[in-house]
């Protein structure tokens, strides 16, 4: 039997190692043709609704299946209001804890790794114990120490007007950010860990202090890591269903306060899917499934190229 | 290796392997379960049961024989035969594999619908179970329009739902169904008012504008009009639905149609209407947590989640037809389902003759029993009306006929009132529609 040239010169000595090879191809190309199915059948099954609204269903404000009226602009505001306010709240917690565990834990690996796993731990817990948690603790929490003290007192500012009922985006935004802190700091963790010691040694050898150090040496170089790091916290966030669907309050309406109650496309397909008996009604939420799917799509093909551009410009692995 | 010769290399042909088993395998289970509609029975455990062993040991062989010759099950076909791990008493069993289609008594049905009806059906299923010893029904609570959806793709032997069939899901399910009215339940305004416990009364027209969003505070005209031996309060009404549709909401929802033509052009009667306003809570507990944890707040809730958590939340009188404020209890509600209950369908009418039918709207003027509850619903089972296999029709229509005419009375305690006679007495000629093979199957006592 002839030996077949594998990579760079060398050859398979075993017929194994060339049927291996092509066993897990073949299962990361059924990865990849799943993807592709999955696609094809949320445009097959939004068909019905593509044809009939059209451009207008980005647009539109209302969502009615009994007069069978759909418009998913409430669910797209929902959506991006909550995975941005989550973004607000989890990145300067992310960002860091990040810095802390790389810049100041450097030799004290025993708490680096503590503290590093605990924040990890995070993303263990099941999104509907959060929303769960939500529900029944941090929702009147915050309604009572956070939401009703800003609204008394800056209640004319349109975001924190509104009587706030504990169940808005203010708290599916803080919910979300919970959830995401573990993604962007484990994947700064990385990003600032490839920084290269050059970086560091350059600035204190300038007589910059650790905070400038950190600052204008350390963050700036791992710009585009870190913006990776968050888009790849957003790509989560975006798609969270069960922690927002139990605190967003579930009203489709778009309004500017943070203290109303809202919607976004993952809560409303939660909601709503095992009930819509018209082929309209599930086309229209197929759709709102398409939306996600390919929003969270490509804001994870975004993060992905930042984070590989950073790893080949730093030439560590993130 | 020989096939080099072909010029495909061992890299492709792998892949190719693998790609052909992983869509084989799939499709021969998807096979598998759409035509002997048994789940695979993959036996793990080996508990043997002395009392059905003789069941079982017959079961296992013909079920070898319906399932799908995947490579997997004809290499576990010695094993089935050894192992009696056909648990057909376990309450949890999972992966059960149904006796053969055409020889012995069945092991399990399977329903799906209305959440309303849950916990009434929860305890019927265990009762039947321990009536019959081995009969399991196992039933989802997966919402009232998903539970006729499931019907229509017959993975599901009967659907629940609280609205009877509407034209379009008639119009999708493949064959005729019988549609089967087989308890009563009722939908109460709970509200939370800090200071105010009970006593609250509300009438039809002015439930419609609070939940409109017309009627916002609760010291307004009309409801202290209402109410004057109480001091309402001079706060905003916090409005409380549920986010998810449902079965109560199509009763709540029939009711303020019928109160407020504003709502019925508006809004209407649905399972998951387009609140105009409020917050969107899951499920009636979520309803009944927001609601307590919301001050000043008004909510939709079930009588049987009140009835089971009794004084937990306050609920308010509604105003019947004779002008009485009625408090929901399953006396009044009784009464409004054997009032109500009139020109229903005859028991072999077919289903769309059942589409209009509403206890709401038969009572919504109705005088002559001041004591009636106006927000009272059926709640329908739904199955097909010739049967594809007998002993799943069997075991359907002893079922369905146990439920209609020996287990009402369970009900009550959970919050559920029984069918009145007139009901019963059409569930029965209904029951008897169902056939297998042109035969109706129900042969037992009536």
């Amino acid at each position: 039997m002839a030996l077949k040239k594998g990579p760079s010169g060398t050859g398979f000595k075993l017929k194994g190692d060339a049927l291996l090879k092509g066993a897990v191809a073949g299962a990361a190309i059924f990865v990849v043709v799943l993807m592709a199915a999955l696609a094809y059948e949320l445009f097959v099954g939004s068909g019905v609704s593509i044809e009939q609204f059209g451009l207008g269903f980005f647009s539109g404000t209302v969502w009615d299946p009994v007069h069978n009226v759909y418009g998913a602009l409430p669910y797209i505001y929902g959506t991006v209001l909550t995975s941005a306010l989550s973004l607000l709240f989890a990145l300067p917690i992310s960002i860091g804890v990040a810095v802390f565990l790389v810049e100041k834990l450097k030799t004290r690996h025993t708490e680096a790794y503590l503290i590093g796993t605990t924040v990890e731990l995070l993303a263990a817990v099941p999104s509907v114990i959060y929303g769960l948690w939500g529900l029944f603790f941090l929702s009147p929490l915050l309604k009572t120490y956070v939401e009703k003290p800003l609204h008394m007192y800056l209640g004319s500012v349109p975001i924190f007007a509104g009587t706030p009922f504990g169940l808005d985006f203010f708290t599916a935004g803080v919910i979300l950010a919970i959830m995401i802190i573990p993604t962007i700091s484990a994947v700064s963790r990385n990003v600032l860990n490839a920084v290269p010691n050059s970086q560091r040694e350059a600035m204190y050898s300038l007589g910059a202090t650790d905070w400038e150090v950190i600052w204008k040496g350390i963050l700036p170089f791992a710009r585009s890591g870190l913006f990776g790091a968050t888009i790849l916290g957003l790509g989560r966030a975006v798609g969270e269903t069960m922690a927002v669907t139990f605190v967003i309050g579930n009203a489709t309406r778009i309004s500017p306060s943070l203290f109303s109650a809202g919607y976004t496309l993952a809560s409303a397909i939660a909601n709503q899917f095992s009930e819509s008996s018209s082929p309209v009604s599930t086309a229209a939420l197929v759709e709102l499934g398409l939306i996600l799917f390919f929003v969270a799509l490509a804001i994870n093909v975004f993060a992905r190229t930042l984070l590989w551009r950073m790893s080949r410009m730093t030439k560590g692995r993130i | 290796m020989k096939f080099e010769r072909t010029g495909i290399s061992t890299t492709t042909i792998g892949a190719i392997a693998v790609v052909a088993i992983i869509i084989v395998g799939v499709g021969a289970y998807l096979a598998a379960s759409g035509s002997a509609k048994t789940t695979t029975a993959t036996v793990t455990s080996t508990q043997t049961n002395t009392s059905t062993t003789t069941a079982v040991s017959t079961a296992t062989t013909t079920a070898v024989s319906t399932s799908t010759a995947t490579s997997v099950s004809t290499a576990t076909t010695t094993a089935t035969s050894t192992t009696t791990a056909v648990s057909t008493t376990t309450a949890v069993s999972t992966t059960t594999t149904t006796a053969s289609t055409t020889t012995g008594a069945p092991a399990s049905l399977n329903g799906a619908g209305s959440t309303l009806v849950f916990p009434l059906m929860s305890s019927w299923t265990f009762a039947y179970q321990q009536y019959t010893g081995n009969v399991q029904v196992n039933y989802q609570s997966v919402g009232s329009g998903a539970g006729i959806t499931d019907l229509t793709q017959k993975t599901v032997d009967f659907g629940a739902s609280d609205a009877p069939p509407s034209a379009t899901q008639i119009a999708a399910l493949p064959s005729p169904v019988t549609v089967i009215p087989e308890s009563a339940s009722a939908v109460v305004p709970a509200y939370n008012i800090p200071g105010i416990t009970n006593g609250v009364r509300f009438t039809g027209a002015v439930l419609a504008n609070i939940f409109l969003g017309k009627v916002t505070m609760w010291n307004d005209p009309s409801i202290v009009a209402l109410n004057p031996t109480l001091t309402m309060p001079a706060q905003a009404i916090n409005v409380v639905h549920r986010s998810d549709s449902s079965g109560t909401m199509f009763a709540f929802t029939n009711y303020l149609s019928d109160s407020s033509s504003a709502w019925k052009t508006g809004p209407g009667t649905a399972t998951l209407p387009n609140w105009p306003v409020g917050l969107g809570c899951k499920g009636n507990e979520g309803v009944a947590g927001c609601i307590q944890n919301t001050p000043y707040s008004i909510g939709p809730l079930e009588i049987a989640y009140e009835i089971v958590n009794s004084g937990l939340i306050s609920y308010g009188s509604v105003a019947n037809a004779s002008g009485n404020y009625v408090l929901a209890n399953l006396t009044n509600i009784a009464s409004a389902v054997a009032a109500g209950a009139t020109g229903l369908p005859a028991g072999n009418a077919p289903a769309s003759s059942w589409t209009p039918v509403s206890i709401i709207n038969n009572i919504y003027n109705y005088t002559a029993d001041p004591t009636i509850y106006p927000i009272t619903t059926f709640t329908y089972l739904v199955a097909y009306q010739a049967q594809s296999s007998q002993a799943q029709g069997l075991a359907l229509v002893n079922f369905l006929h146990w439920v209609v005419n020996s287990a009402q009375s369970a009900g009550t305690k959970l919050g559920y009132v029984p069918l009145p006679a007139n009901v019963v007495a059409i569930d029965n000629a209904a029951i008897s529609t169902i056939t297998y093979n042109g035969t109706p199957l129900y042969t037992g006592p009536t």
